[in-house]
Formats: structure tokens, sequence, C-alpha cells
């Protein structure tokens, strides 16, 4: 896998919609790669804000 | 998470039992019995409304949305034949009627915006993740008004876009079960996730810059 094909994989990867022997492959990819890592860590930071403030947001418009 | 919620309100803690009586409801509803079809919408009506409020955001358009609901359930569970789940079938018919607000309203917005003359309607959302990889995501989230910019981002999203979008982080729910609500391939349920979340990045980025 390269780094391109990485990439387009972040998204299922961080809202956990891969299947196992593809996670397999990013996760070797990952485990060589700094800057796919780094770009993975970028997103999940966000993707795990995102999630939090939508979850904030739900609480207020269900309360 | 939040999925646990929603099939606990069809189990009921008894899942072998709470299925059966679920069934004897549906059957008996749908030869007329109408305690048994009001016991099935109180059985289903908290969670109905809360998928509403919290795919429309407004009190008056999810109360109109689960009326809607029923109303279609009431006129449409002859042709329930317990193929799949009922919790499912009843959850396609919430999303489809939140599905028509969410299009309904997104005409009318762009209606007034073209009566207004004002044609950027797209705002800062054609930007993507990849534009800055250099941006810290809780700073983004740290600012004070996050939570109404993140609700007004949202609402630039596409009505599918948002739906799948809030289907996910709201419900919880698998992008195949999703894909099969809204009847599109689990692929385009995908690249509608992923796109909504790029849209949502670069319009909370946008406004901070």
């Amino acid at each position: 896998m390269n780094c391109e094909q990485a990439r387009e994989r972040l998204g299922s990867y961080l809202y956990n919609e891969m299947s196992a022997p593809e996670r397999r492959r990013l996760d070797a990819h990952l485990a060589g790669c700094v800057n796919c890592r780094h770009e993975l860590e970028t997103e999940q930071r966000f993707v795990s804000a995102l999630a939090r403030k939508m979850r904030e947001i739900s609480e207020d418009v269900t309360r | 998470m939040q999925v646990a919620e929603v099939e606990a309100i069809s189990v009921a803690g008894q899942p072998g039992e709470a299925h059966i009586g679920e069934s004897v409801l549906i059957r008996a509803a749908q030869e007329q019995d109408h305690d048994a079809f009001e016991q099935l919408v109180r059985l289903y009506d908290r969670s109905v409304l809360r998928v509403a409020m919290n795919l429309l955001r407004s009190e008056d358009d999810a109360r109109d949305a689960y009326q809607e609901v029923f109303l279609r359930v009431y006129r449409s569970l002859h042709s329930f034949r317990h193929q799949c789940s009922f919790h499912t079938w009843l959850y396609r018919i919430a999303t489809n009627v939140c599905l028509d607000h969410l299009r309904r309203k997104s005409v009318r917005k762009e209606q007034a915006l073209e009566e207004d003359g004002d044609g950027a309607a797209a705002g800062p959302l054609h930007t993507t993740a990849a534009d800055r990889p250099e941006s810290d995501p809780e700073r983004v989230f740290a600012a004070r008004d996050v939570s109404r910019r993140l609700q007004l981002a949202l609402e630039q999203l596409s009505p599918k876009e948002r739906l799948v979008f809030e289907m996910k982080h709201y419900e919880g729910l698998r992008l195949r079960v999703i894909g099969e609500m809204l009847s599109i391939s689990e692929e385009a349920a995908k690249n509608c996730l992923f796109r909504g979340t790029r849209k949502l990045r670069a319009a909370l980025e946008e406004v901070r810059q």
C-alpha cells in the first residue's frame, strides 16, 4: 500500500468501517510511514473532537 | 453506544420474550387492533422523536415528522412482512420522512437565497482538510461559539450527507445499515459521510482563520 492509498482509507479506519485484512494492510503501512501516521493522528483528533461536540449538541437538543 | 439504546427500546430487557411480544403486537395491529397499534407506538415513540430531534433540530419540525412517521406506519403496516426487524423498517420510514423535511427546507432556503440575489450558498465548504495539514483540531473546537458554527455548517451539507453523518454520529449505525435504510449502497453512504466530515472541517477551520 502506498501513501495515496493509505490516505484514501483513513476515513474508513477512523470510523471503524474497515475489514480486518484491509486494516492490517493499513497498519503495516502506518508502521513504516511517519507522514501517514501524522496525518492519521491529526484526523483522529479532529474526528474525536467532532464526535464529542456532536454528542453535546445532541444532549442539548433532546434534553 | 447509542445503537444499544435504540435496541434496548425494542427488547426491553428480555430479548426473546420482547421480540415475540412485539411480533404478536404487530400481527394484531395488522389486523386492525387499535390497542395493539397504540402499544406499538408507545414502544417506539421516544426513539422516533429522538431521531427526528437529532436530524431536524427543531421541536416543531420533529413533532411534525413524528406524526407523519406514525401516520405512514399506520397506513403501510399491512405491507410489513416480518422479513427485517420492525425497528429497521420503522427507522427507514423515520429517516425518509426526515430526509423529505430536510429537502423541503433546503429548497426553501435556496429559493430565499435566490430571491436575495446571493449566489454564494456553498460558503467556504469547497476547501478540504488536506489543504491545511498544519491545523490543530483541538483549537478549532475550543472556540467559544463552535456549537453554533457546527450547527450552521451541518445545515450547509446536502440533506443526504447530513442524514448519513448524523445517523452515524447520533445513532452509531454501521454504514451498511445506513445504506439499507436510505436505499443507497454502502459505498455511497461512506462517500456521504467522508464528504460531510471534510466539509465540516473546512467550514470550522475557515471561520477560525
